[in-house]
């Protein structure tokens, strides 16, 4: 496991390299006080982490196992496409504006949710008359055969959307930061203060802080697949 | 060992028609088809009604849903040209093309679209917003573009075509191209919902469209700083309407035209 | 059928499977011995699936199960494509069956696995344990299936087609073992699979790997009747006079990119063969999958780019043929493909994609007369002329097939090049097909390539035949000599496995990135010696027109001349 992750992020080591190069080209090219403006993305970037990260992984887990599940997964898969982040983020801001945390987290893991159940929905379905048909032949029975073979079915396809998924969570944490009041101060926040101000420097640096963050998240979420599915273990 | 061709009344239904039946058979589709018609309605009577708070929304959503149309359709295009032009220089460029466009497509773009509306100022014109959100777009329909590609060239009839043998241009025109259409359509489409949530991300954040141009994200980003959940109802529940009907449509899109070739009897 | 045991295994009475609209299968009554070989052959869609997965209790949702099903012991139900759990080793799975089943700890599991993996002539089988299934080949993978079945110990095994995508080396192959091992064991076998109607292969019984057969046919069983013993074909004389094809040292290769050393690999499909074929003869090209015979195939057409050699069309050399050139020879060489549906354009009716090719290939005709044309060629190929209004999406595969031979025929060509032309067919459409290729062929005094994996099949078509092996040409000789005595351990193992008789080769193909040191067959070949891994083998003759690539087989043929010519 250790070594997949290794090689995982070891992989988007270039892409990382690039995206800091560039922000730091962008940011002295805006103004003297680059350095700053790279410090202050960084430092605000945990706060963000702290955000994505627990919604990323609690919506793909109980997404997949709604998913694999069918039922009440089946209405969040099909209502997914309708609420993006950022929508739950503004609803939530406008209508509760107690608990903005728990809410926040809310908004991300939602629609990650949402994918993952349509997702580990499909591959059960796709399972149904191959790897469960075949399990079920040589005597496998109801429960066993839901956790030990159709849930690692279905988060395994979850997995293999994630990079849409982290791609979509850090888009919406910024409106969650920046709807939420005073809750949080990540790099949601310092990117559009610094955009709104029209400071290229610090808007460029903190957006590539959270291009950053996605690359990191997908090469974790790619070896976490890994891990759970041999197959997507190769390359 | 032929039906009697009387018994199956779909008999002679081309393949066109064929893949319209396949979408209308997804419901979703279906129902998004149907959504989205009735919106364009709606919008247009909102605009001559006017009024009230279902007038406002109704009136943003002109706003939203030609922004999107626009930028999708640009997007739509540059992505086609992105992928259709990585299969056709040589597989060199198909790789030196192809990798950053996979790369994007894992990265929050849409956030590209506040920070240019943060750094055009407040005085900032429709057209180069527009311009941004398609170069959002874009890169995903050029990963799908390429992949329909290459699986079309892959066929079989395209073998047979040659041992008729058929002139190249000919081959592209006849065969290759009237075949692109449908799977192309089909990647083309995921470029409005991705513009059309862009754009509302951008103007939630009050960084979108131009100051004076109300969208659904403005008037929803208004009312969650306000708390009027009144206010926001409207626009909100259109925008996830809309949304939810162009990925019901894509999702139909996909489905019908790509799945696998057309053939099999039904 | 004799009447049933009480302690067979398995025991059918009046067992019918309805859904709300449809009898899918009415009132089978059959019975299954312990040790006994059952097989279940049907066309496609004839419900063998349905009354397998009924039989293991496992009938899709929707279908009601009516009648009686007495089964005796554990059943195992092996599926169509033979799915393993893809997240677990195979040690595990079996460790996982055998502890649930039979409470074994997993030490002797993992044994009783390898000794499984043994029984199916896996090599070092204790490794294997340690793979997942997605690291094994298609075939291992099915050894290991079913030996994780067997390992179970079940009283009744149902396989649905086992291996059914295999070649027929391997299949026979596993399937032998199989039947060998349920015998041993006394564990029913009830094996479904597609009709063979070929004669050779129809002996499913006669060949030892079943007892007893059935057909399932309009939702009842059947006993099959007795298969009339072909009509030998009309012997043909050798056709005489100068090659219409000759193909010198043809090479086809396709590019895999760079190492890490940035040298160029290629993978050879095609390795300098020489083929010649004379006016109105018919060549079959045999070969497993990968034997490269397909492309082949497609590269004499030019379908394929061929990296080096000749193919020579009635003096042209085609590789520097200028398109108008061409083109005039793709009058003459046409082509049938595997997939005959796949082969048309889906947005085009037949008719305008024949009349397309006829244009393309005839410009001069008239309109009239080309409309003419068509109707005829369709007529000469069995089909109604309405099908020239229909899009491909609209025919079965057994109209497909004559369509596409319908298009190959337009151009009146002199050679028609198959590629498997009836692999999307079988049962009587596929003799049906196969018949009427046979009867244009000689109205027309066509030349044929015909290119196949079932040896019975190809011996029959082609009056000479070609043994391909990883691209290059181990055995050529009349199909007559071929049947009668193959002389390459290569041949006679296709030959065998076409008459379901398991072929005497172990193991699988070695992948062509990495082909063994001198003969390809190396591995695999049950007389290789010390000298085979040195040398590579060329074709030479062991007998007028009869040519072999094997040390073995060609030092035999000098001791038979010897002995033969010493004999008074
Ligand atoms: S040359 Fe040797 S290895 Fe090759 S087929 Fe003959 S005996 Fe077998």
């Amino acid at each position: 496991m250790l070594s997949l992750v290794l090689r995982r992020v070891l992989a988007v080591v270039p892409a990382l390299l690039g995206l800091a190069l560039a922000a730091a080209v962008v940011a002295a090219l805006a103004g003297p006080g680059w350095t700053q403006a790279l410090g202050a993305a960084l430092a605000a970037l945990p706060a963000t982490l702290a955000l994505v990260l627990p919604a990323l992984a609690l919506g793909t887990g109980l997404g997949a196992l709604l998913g694999v599940m069918g039922g009440a997964g089946a209405v969040l898969g099909w209502v997914g496409p309708a609420m993006p982040g950022f929508l739950l983020a503004a609803v939530f801001a406008a209508t509760l504006a107690k608990a903005p945390v728990l809410l926040g987290l809310a908004a991300l893991a939602l629609p990650a949710a949402a994918q993952a159940t349509t997702l580990a929905g499909r591959a059960r379905a796709g399972a149904e008359d191959t790897v469960l048909l075949a399990a079920r032949g040589r005597g496998m029975d109801g429960s066993a055969l839901l956790w030990r073979l159709a849930l690692p079915l279905g988060l395994s396809a979850a997995m293999g959307g994630l990079r849409s998924a982290v791609a979509g969570t850090v888009t919406a944490a910024v409106a969650v930061e920046n709807l939420s009041g005073t809750g949080f101060s990540g790099a949601g926040r310092l990117f559009v203060e610094a955009a709104r101000a029209g400071d290229a420097g610090m808007a460029v640096a903190a957006l590539a802080g959270l291009c950053g963050l996605a690359v990191l998240l997908g090469a974790l979420g790619r070896a976490l697949h890994g891990w759970i599915d041999p197959r997507a273990r190769m390359a | 060992m032929h039906e009697p061709a009387g018994t199956d009344p779909h008999w002679r239904d081309g393949p066109w028609q064929k893949a319209g039946q396949r979408l209308t058979a997804h419901r979703p589709a279906a129902a998004g088809l149907t959504v989205l018609a009735a919106l364009m309605l709606a919008v247009a009577a909102g605009l001559v009604a006017g009024g009230g708070p279902v007038g406002a929304a109704l009136a943003a959503g002109h706003q939203s849903l030609s922004f999107a149309l626009l930028a999708g359709l640009g997007g739509a295009a540059l992505g086609l040209l992105w992928g259709g032009a990585a299969v056709a220089l040589g597989e060199r460029a198909e790789r030196m093309m192809m990798t950053p466009a996979a790369a994007l497509t894992g990265l929050p773009l849409a956030l590209a679209l506040p920070l240019a509306g943060g750094l055009l100022g407040p005085e900032r014109g429709l057209a180069p917003m527009a311009v941004v959100a398609a170069l959002i777009a874009a890169p995903a329909v050029a990963v799908i573009a390429r992949d329909e590609l290459r699986a079309l060239l892959r066929r079989e009839f395209l073998s047979a075509v040659q041992a008729a043998g058929i002139p190249n241009g000919r081959r592209l025109r006849r065969h290759i191209l009237p075949n692109t259409v449908l799977p192309l359509a089909a990647a083309a489409w995921t470029a409005l919902p991705r513009a059309l949530m862009a754009e509302s991300l951008a103007s939630l954040l009050g960084l979108g469209l131009p100051e004076g141009v109300t969208g659904w994200g403005t008037a929803i980003g208004a009312a969650a700083r306000a708390g009027d959940a009144v206010a926001l109802a409207g626009p909100a529940l259109l925008l996830a309407l809309t949304l939810w009907a162009l990925h019901g449509v894509g999702d139909g899109m996909r489905l019908a035209f790509t799945a696998s070739t057309p053939g099999g009897r039904r | 059928m004799s009447r049933p045991d009480d302690r067979a295994p398995l025991r059918v009475e009046g067992l019918s499977l309805l859904t709300s609209r449809d009898i899918l299968l009415d009132r089978l009554s059959f019975a299954i011995e312990a040790g006994e070989v059952l097989a279940l052959s049907g066309g496609a869609g004839a419900g063998k699936t349905l009354l397998l997965r009924a039989l293991a209790g496992l009938a899709p949702k929707g279908v009601t199960v009516l009648g009686d099903i007495h089964i005796r012991g554990r059943r195992l139900l092996v599926t169509q494509d033979g799915a393993l759990d893809p997240f677990r080793t195979l040690g595990a799975q079996f460790a996982e069956l055998l502890s649930r089943q039979s409470g074994l700890d997993e030490r002797t599991a993992l044994r009783r696995a390898a000794e499984a993996l043994e029984r199916f002539q896996v090599p070092a089988a204790a490794r294997r344990l340690a793979l997942h299934p997605h690291e094994l080949g298609e075939a291992m993978r099915w050894r290991a299936a079913l030996a994780l079945a067997m390992a179970a110990e079940p009283a009744l095994l149902l396989a649905d087609a086992p291996a059914a995508a295999l070649d027929p080396t391997q299949r026979v192959r596993l399937l032998s073992d199989l039947a060998a091992w349920t015998r041993e064991a006394g564990t029913a076998l009830l094996l479904a699979g597609r009709p063979q109607a070929d004669p050779i292969r129809s002996g499913l019984a006669r060949s030892n790997l079943a007892d007893r057969r059935l057909v399932l046919a309009q939702g009842r069983l059947e006993v099959p009747p007795a298969e009339p013993t072909p009509a030998p074909s009309p012997a043909e004389p050798a056709p005489s006079g100068p090659p219409v094809l000759s193909v010198r040292d043809l090479r086809v290769a396709f590019p895999l990119g760079r190492n890490w050393r940035g040298e160029e690999r290629w993978l050879t499909v095609v390795d300098g063969l020489s083929i010649e074929l004379a006016e109105g003869e018919t060549l079959a090209l045999l070969g497993e999958t990968g034997s490269g015979k397909s492309v082949l195939a497609r590269a004499i057409l030019r379908l394929v780019p061929p990296v080096g050699g000749q193919v020579t069309w009635l003096g042209t050399d085609l590789a520097a043929a200028p398109p108008e050139t061409m083109r005039r020879a793709r009058r003459d060489l046409q082509i049938l493909f595997p997939d005959p549906l796949a082969a048309f354009d889906p947005l085009m009716t037949i008719g305008a994609q024949l009349a397309e090719t006829l244009e393309s290939l005839h410009p001069s005709r008239s309109p009239a007369n080309s409309a003419a044309r068509l109707a005829d060629a369709l007529e000469e190929v069995g089909l109604p002329a309405a099908v020239l209004d229909l899009h491909p999406g609209a025919l079965l595969p057994a109209e497909a097939a004559r369509a596409g031979l319908a298009r190959a025929l337009l151009p009146e060509p002199r050679l028609l090049v198959c590629d498997e032309p009836a692999a999307t067919l079988d049962g009587s459409e596929r003799a049906d097909f196969l018949a009427l290729l046979q009867a244009i062929r000689r109205r027309r005094r066509l030349a044929l390539l015909y290119a196949t994996q079932d040896a019975a099949e190809g011996l029959r078509i082609g009056r000479r035949a070609l043994v391909l092996l990883l691209g290059r040409i181990v055995e050529s000789a009349d199909s007559a000599i071929l049947t009668a005595g193959a002389r390459h351990p290569y041949s006679r193992a296709l030959i065998a496995a076409a008459g379901l008789a398991p072929p005497a080769l172990h193991g699988d193909p070695p992948s062509p990135l990495r082909p063994p040191t001198g003969c390809a067959l190396r591995l695999r070949c049950p007389l290789a010696h010390d000298g085979c891994a040195q040398v590579p083998p060329t074709l030479d003759p062991v007998a007028p027109g009869h040519r072999v690539a094997c040390h073995v087989a060609q030092d035999d043929a000098q001791n038979d001349a010897q002995v033969g010519g010493k004999a008074p």
